[in-house]
């Protein structure tokens, strides 16, 4: 447009207004960013998982519940099953101290088949089966700790009343959105220790584990045929076991996955809330700034429309201003965020919280399209009024 | 002019600097002005008046020469020094009055007194007194949007006396007022000048206001290139 | 010194800017205290007491009571130890087993609710234990009493429900009680000797809450309890078990400070805009103001001053409009149990330091730029603006 000259010299006429409008609604739109993201990334991984067609039994109860080991291999056997593993929860100590990496007792012979985006050289795997003391870990979590092949991974016991000593045969590839500083290793290993401790141990039971007992799969993570195969399994596994001791309750991986952001409860809300609150001060400081310029150029709005600038033509060009300065800021906070996060991996700092974190391309245009209409909204009012101002008025004032 | 020499300038030369470029301003100018005279400064635009005005009520410094007022030479002042030296000595008279849109009239006239040691009560008496002076009693609690454009003016000019300063510099002090008006605040400076005995010195484009100076001195390309004795106004004095 | 009149009044004669940058500067502030209000609150929703002659007995190894349970033979015989604090009616010590179970909120999503069996001196190892509403559970009869967080989200959980988790876990409300803000407050209570039966788990406990008599006893309490032949349990200070327990708050606090400092940052320049603009529309005045006297650091003052109370407003406003929150709880999942933890926010000193702080920031940092190019204008120029 041959207007954008003159608007943008507008914009750099006062650079330390300008700079300082880009600057608070970058800010603001960088956390934005962050606390959608919280979120949004979970989901994202969520709805990815539907494409390996997996399902998750666990007790109907809840995690409190036992699944029998022994119902791996009947699942497995089921039709319409390609794999199945347990994944039962260790939860051990790591040089005494509580860690927030997750440690699972899995079948070496079905986990690969199951995780089918997870890989392992066939040299590491073999290796993995060869030793029941075997464990492969998660790549973020060997770069953590400098572990490597042949180390020895010793767990101190938690929730279990036995210690591990695991030696790490390999190291696994998965894509970024999984968990890469997981433990995995033999869920025999865990049963025989158990096992070991004898049944008049002093352990007792827990809230988590109901008994100290060997034999709990915990869940059971279920590779299908296809996706129609899905859904007729969750019911399938779930009538099977409805009338045990156990129950069972399954469903597809992304439902599992969006049962704990559910869990999550008020919290969704909170963020939502104080999103809002951020845009809706944005909205102040962005229409506060362009009625502030705007004030001081009433003259030259006057003579513009004294040479014959129409009341659009100058309405469009200060809205424009005001959406071009918003839209600015916001992409510099939305995309300048997505590729501070996509290049610099902040779970470490996290403390396990987070396996991982990204800003999904979905939020950040989310967020640029909030900054657009944030600098519409600021700049509609000054607009109107400078279209509406009187020519002679504008011409006679005196600062 | 049997008094000593008030204000001096000897071989006072000013330039700006514009990028790479050198304006001269002022070139070699020496002037005496004593005590309780009253001295208007005329000449085109550009011809130098008001940075001889500013140079005089210490408002800018000399690039050579020097400005000595009551034997200080205004030159060797450190910044703060000259601030202050401004509070004790001088009084300002705007074109455009330049009074603070958010204070009252009052107020306006105090401004200069928070910058002296004296009580509140001492500064409400001189308030009392400098408005009073300028004929204003009554409008102490105005803004200045309330007042008119001579109004404002007195109100500045009280603010200039409120110290008692011996100098008083105007800068076209009825550029913005009509005839009547403009008469009556060159009364009003006459007054000052004839009574309290201030030092005025003012720029005007005005030939009636300067005919009211004692003094006039024509400037063009930042020289000095007349100084008249105005004897109409000394008759009239 | 430039009065300060001049400063408020110069406020209020721009008061649409004023207006709109306090609300601004208002709501990040806001933003900020409701983080930092939500922090604390879950600082508080972990402790169990605070009491410190309090002890959680655990199973060695174990650092959670969810985790950590014992053989109930062992538990026992822990209750009848000399140096645990006596009243009228016996040890102020309790066997505790905890169930963690699924249950359906009025939304209609899940949540893991803790089911804790108690004993009756547990009340006493809470802060502040009253029923407020109902009355308290009788035991064996299969009734238990729920916070307000509970009954208010969850299905079932008002006075007179049925609380039911799977098959053989029933509960009927008896009555509503609080707990000084403190765990207990996110948790269904019911008898022991119930929900070891609902369970199955009689022969073992989750954890042993013990009050020591004095402090002398404490220290002989924990160490009979750890190194003395037939325990070889944990014997965890309340104090240090609750330090364990907040990672999650540490998480929190970390992500809301930084959340925090973007915020002011943002503020900041709302601040600094809006002074720059003031400076700018008073060249003129400030001209004035050095041609009459008054020094470049009475004019830096000026505007530092006038910032400052910018930024107050805003930051006052904000703070207020957070002070009503205190009213709220929302209930969400603790990450370290997966259970549903209710959080209460808590406007204490922590949520008023962050805001004085951040409006400090603001207003000084804000301003003092544009003060800075107001000192640096030189009269004789500014005289001359138009």
């Amino acid at each position: 447009m041959k207007y954008l000259t003159y608007i943008l010299r507008n914009a750099r006429r006062n650079p330390a207004r300008t700079g300082l409008t880009i600057a608070s609604i970058a800010i603001s739109m960088f956390l934005m960013m962050i606390l959608t993201s919280f979120f949004a990334a979970m989901q994202e991984a969520n709805s990815a998982s539907r494409q390996y067609n997996r399902i998750i039994v666990m007790n109907a109860n809840g995690f409190a519940g036992v699944v029998p080991i022994a119902r791996v291999r009947q699942i497995a056997a089921m039709d319409g099953v390609v794999a199945a593993t347990p994944f039962a929860w260790y939860g051990g100590k790591y040089q005494n101290q509580r860690v927030l990496f997750a440690q699972f007792g899995v079948d070496a012979d079905s986990v690969f088949d199951t995780l089918e985006e997870f890989h392992l050289p066939d040299d590491q795997l073999a290796a993995f089966k060869a030793d029941k003391a075997g464990a492969v870990v998660g790549p973020k979590l060997a770069r953590e700790y400098g572990l490597k092949i042949g180390d020895a991974m010793p767990l101190q016991g938690d929730v279990y009343p036995v210690d591990l000593k695991l030696n790490i045969h390999g190291i696994y590839e998965s894509p970024r959105n999984s968990d890469q500083r997981m433990v995995l290793f033999h869920h025999d290993y865990l049963d025989d220790q158990l096992r070991l401790l004898g049944p008049s141990s002093s352990s007792g039971s827990s809230a988590t584990q109901p008994s100290g007992r060997a034999g709990n799969a915990g869940i059971v993570f279920v590779r299908c045929k296809d996706a129609a195969a899905t859904a007729a399994l969750c019911k399938k596994v779930d009538d099977e076991y409805r009338s045990t001791d156990n129950p069972t309750r399954t469903q597809t991986e992304e439902a599992f996955g969006q049962m704990f952001s559910e869990m999550m409860g008020g919290m969704k809300d909170m963020v939502f809330w104080i999103g809002c609150a951020v845009v809706v001060s944005l909205l102040f400081v962005a229409g506060n700034a362009m009625a502030m310029a705007m004030r001081e150029r009433t003259m030259e709005i006057a003579v513009l429309k004294a040479i014959g600038f129409g009341k659009g033509l100058v309405l469009t060009l200060v809205l424009v201003e005001a959406v071009l300065v918003a839209g600015l800021g916001g992409a510099l906070g939305t995309l300048g965020s997505k590729a501070l996060f996509d290049l610099f991996d902040v779970s470490p700092y996290t403390g396990g919280f987070l396996p991982f974190f990204y800003v999904p391309w979905r939020v950040a245009l989310a967020g640029l399209g909030v900054s657009l209409f944030v600098g519409f909204v600021s700049g509609v009012v000054p607009a109107v009024m400078a279209a509406g101002s009187s020519v002679v008025d504008g011409l006679r004032k005196v600062v | 002019m049997s008094a000593p020499p008030s204000i001096e300038l000897r071989g006072v030369e000013k330039e700006y600097r514009r990028d790479e470029f050198v304006v001269p301003v002022l070139q070699g100018l020496d002037l005496s002005v004593a005590d309780g005279e009253y001295l208007a400064l005329m000449g085109p635009s550009g011809s130098g008046k008001t940075t001889l005005l500013n140079l005089v009520a210490g408002l800018d410094v000399a690039t050579r020469g020097q400005v000595i007022v009551h034997g200080q030479d205004l030159g060797r002042l450190s910044e703060g020094q000259i601030t202050r030296w401004r509070a004790d000595n001088v009084g300002f008279i705007f074109q455009t009055y330049n009074l603070v849109p958010v204070l009252t009239a009052a107020e306006n006239v105090e401004l200069p007194l928070l910058l002296t040691k004296l009580s509140r009560k001492r500064r409400r008496e001189n308030v009392a007194t400098a408005l009073r002076v300028v004929g204003l009693e009554g409008r102490e609690r105005h803004y200045p949007r309330q007042l008119s454009g001579g109004q404002e003016q007195r109100v500045a000019i009280a603010r200039a006396i409120a110290t008692d300063p011996f100098l008083l510099v105007a800068d076209e002090p009825t550029g913005d007022l009509d005839r009547g008006t403009a008469d009556e605040i060159l009364e009003l400076l006459e007054q000052l000048n004839r009574e309290f005995e201030k030092t005025i010195v003012m720029v005007t484009h005005d030939p009636l206001a300067a005919r009211r100076a004692g003094r006039i001195l024509h400037l063009d390309k930042g020289r000095l290139v007349d100084d008249v004795i105005n004897d109409s106004a000394a008759a009239a004095g | 010194m430039i009065p300060f009149k001049y400063n408020v009044r110069n406020l209020r004669a721009r008061w649409k800017t004023t207006t709109m940058t306090v609300l601004g500067i208002a709501l990040l502030v806001a933003s900020s205290c409701i983080m930092f209000g939500l922090v604390e609150g879950l600082e508080k929703s972990l402790k169990i007491s605070g009491d410190p002659l309090d002890l959680i007995v655990l199973r060695k190894g174990a650092t959670a009571e969810t985790t950590g349970g014992f053989d109930t033979g062992k538990a026992d015989e822990l209750l009848t130890l000399g140096g645990i604090l006596r009243d009228g009616e016996g040890p102020v010590a309790a066997k505790e087993l905890l169930n963690i179970a699924v249950a359906e909120r009025h939304s209609g999503t899940y949540g893991n609710l803790i089911i804790r069996g108690v004993q009756p001196a547990s009340r006493k190892l809470r802060s502040d234990f009253k029923i407020i509403a109902g009355r308290d559970l009788e035991p064996g009869k299969g009734e238990c009493i729920v916070p307000p967080g509970i009954a208010r989200v969850y299905k079932g959980a008002r006075i007179g429900g049925l609380l039911a988790f799977g098959e053989k876990e029933r509960y009927r409300v008896v009555g509503l009680f609080t707990a000084g803000g403190g765990s207990a407050e996110s948790e269904v209570w019911a008898d022991l000797k119930d929900v070891e039966r609902n369970t199955g788990r009689d022969g073992t406990v989750s954890c042993v809450q013990i009050r020591a008599s004095g402090p002398a006893e404490f220290d002989r309490l924990r160490e009979e309890i750890e190194q003395g032949a037939q325990f070889r349990l944990a014997a965890h200070p309340e104090s240090r078990y609750f330090e364990t327990q907040s990672d999650a708050a540490t998480f929190l606090k970390a992500a809301g400070t930084l959340i925090a400092v973007l915020l002011t940052f943002g503020a900041m320049f709302a601040a600094a805009n809006t002074m720059f603009s003031a400076v700018k529309s008073r060249t003129r005045e400030i001209g004035t103001l050095r041609a009459l006297g008054f020094s470049r650091r009475d004019v830096l003052f000026s505007f530092l001053g006038e910032s400052l109370l910018l930024s107050l407003l805003g930051g006052g406003l904000g703070l207020l409009a957070t002070i009503p929150m205190s009213l709220l709880s929302i209930e969400t999942m603790n990450m370290n149990t997966f259970a549903s933890v209710n959080i209460a926010f808590r406007i204490g000193p922590w949520v008023m330091a962050v805001a004085l702080v951040m409006t400090l920031a603001m207003g000084i940092f804000g301003g003092m730029l544009p003060a800075l190019r107001a000192v640096r204008l030189e009269v004789v120029s500014a005289l001359r603006e138009l």
